[in-house]
């Protein structure tokens, strides 16, 4: 099977959404994106329903998707102490073989996110790039 | 070959090293054992029994974000399992190659004994081994079907004599190969 990419969107203008919001992450969120990227990457198929690493959206945001899992804040026996949620949403072109990361946030809960607009902004994104506007880079 | 890959770059950065092991320890684990059942077939109910643990153990064990499994509860589940378990101090280039070709399907492509005893049993038998063999041996050797590097060399009986023997081959060696 072919290895799934990974690519982000930056816009005409410049700006790098996915990757700004990457850099400002803590370690943890940062290597456990990695982490999923990397087990997803080798994933034949992301829309088996007992897959709870990546769901897409119904209603508003459809066709746009999520990759799901947490990176709970833990004191030092590795209890956890806060639970996160960290959900970066993009679009699965399955055509091409590819996952485009729009923007990376947070579920706070049943669908309200930091920062709060962040489905609406990845949707944007999205119709931008429809539109053939900005540029599509290849995740490191 | 690139030797300085992009997330060799994110290691030097101690931090994101230590997470790197954390997460591998924590997550790659559970998915693991969550594979493996899948692939063998097994419930989490079976496994806690094979195990000799609760369901309830064997829930949180197959649970990447539970993030709390002792070693005696891994241990337990490879017995329940009946594969072995490595759990050793590597280089951290062993780890990132490991996350390089990390997949389900080769996460739970790992033999039991008894399939793993059947399999050598079969090739200590057998004259000349089949190309499902070969492939079978290559999982015995590196977990993995499709690195062929450790082969086991057994060749059918009849040739191992040649009829005319060459000067220099390693047979005509006195004390040699098969010790003449």
């Amino acid at each position: 099977m072919e290895p799934w990419t990974f690519r982000q969107y930056v816009s005409d203008w410049g700006e790098w959404p996915f990757r700004d919001w990457y850099n400002e992450q803590e370690t943890r969120v940062r290597v456990l994106f990695d982490f999923y990227k990397d087990l997803l990457r080798n994933r034949e198929n992301w829309l088996m329903p007992e897959i709870k690493e990546f769901r897409l959206f119904d209603g508003p945001h459809a066709p746009l998707g999520e990759i799901r899992y947490r990176a709970d804040d833990e004191d030092r026996h590795g209890r956890m102490v806060k639970r996160r949620r960290i959900r970066p949403i993009g679009f699965l072109r399955e055509t091409e073989h590819d996952f485009i990361l729009f923007v990376g946030c947070e579920e706070i809960r049943n669908g309200q996110y930091i920062p709060s607009d962040a489905p609406d902004k990845a949707l944007r994104l999205f119709r931008e790039f429809q539109l053939g506007k900005g540029t599509l880079y290849e995740l490191d | 070959m690139n030797w300085i890959s992009a997330r060799w770059k994110k290691l030097r950065d101690k931090k994101y090293r230590e997470e790197f092991v954390a997460a591998q320890a924590k997550r790659a684990i559970p998915f693991q054992i969550r594979a493996l059942m899948r692939k063998k077939g097994i419930s989490q109910q079976q496994l806690a029994e094979r195990s000799g643990l609760t369901q309830g153990v064997i829930s949180r064990a197959a649970n990447p974000t539970y993030g709390r499994l002792t070693l005696n509860t891994i241990l337990r589940v490879a017995a329940g399992f009946d594969m072995a378990f490595i759990g050793i101090f590597v280089p951290f280039g062993k780890l990132e190659s490991f996350f390089d070709r990390m997949s389900e399907e080769q996460l739970g492509n790992v033999l039991t004994f008894s399939e793993e005893d059947a399999i050598r049993t079969r090739l200590s038998e057998e004259d000349q081994p089949t190309a499902t063999d070969i492939q079978q041996a290559a999982k015995l050797n590196t977990g993995n079907a499709t690195r062929m590097e450790k082969l086991p060399t057994k060749v059918k009986k009849d040739s191992v004599r040649p009829t005319k023997i060459e000067t220099g081959n390693l047979f005509d060696v006195p004390g040699g190969a098969y010790g003449r």
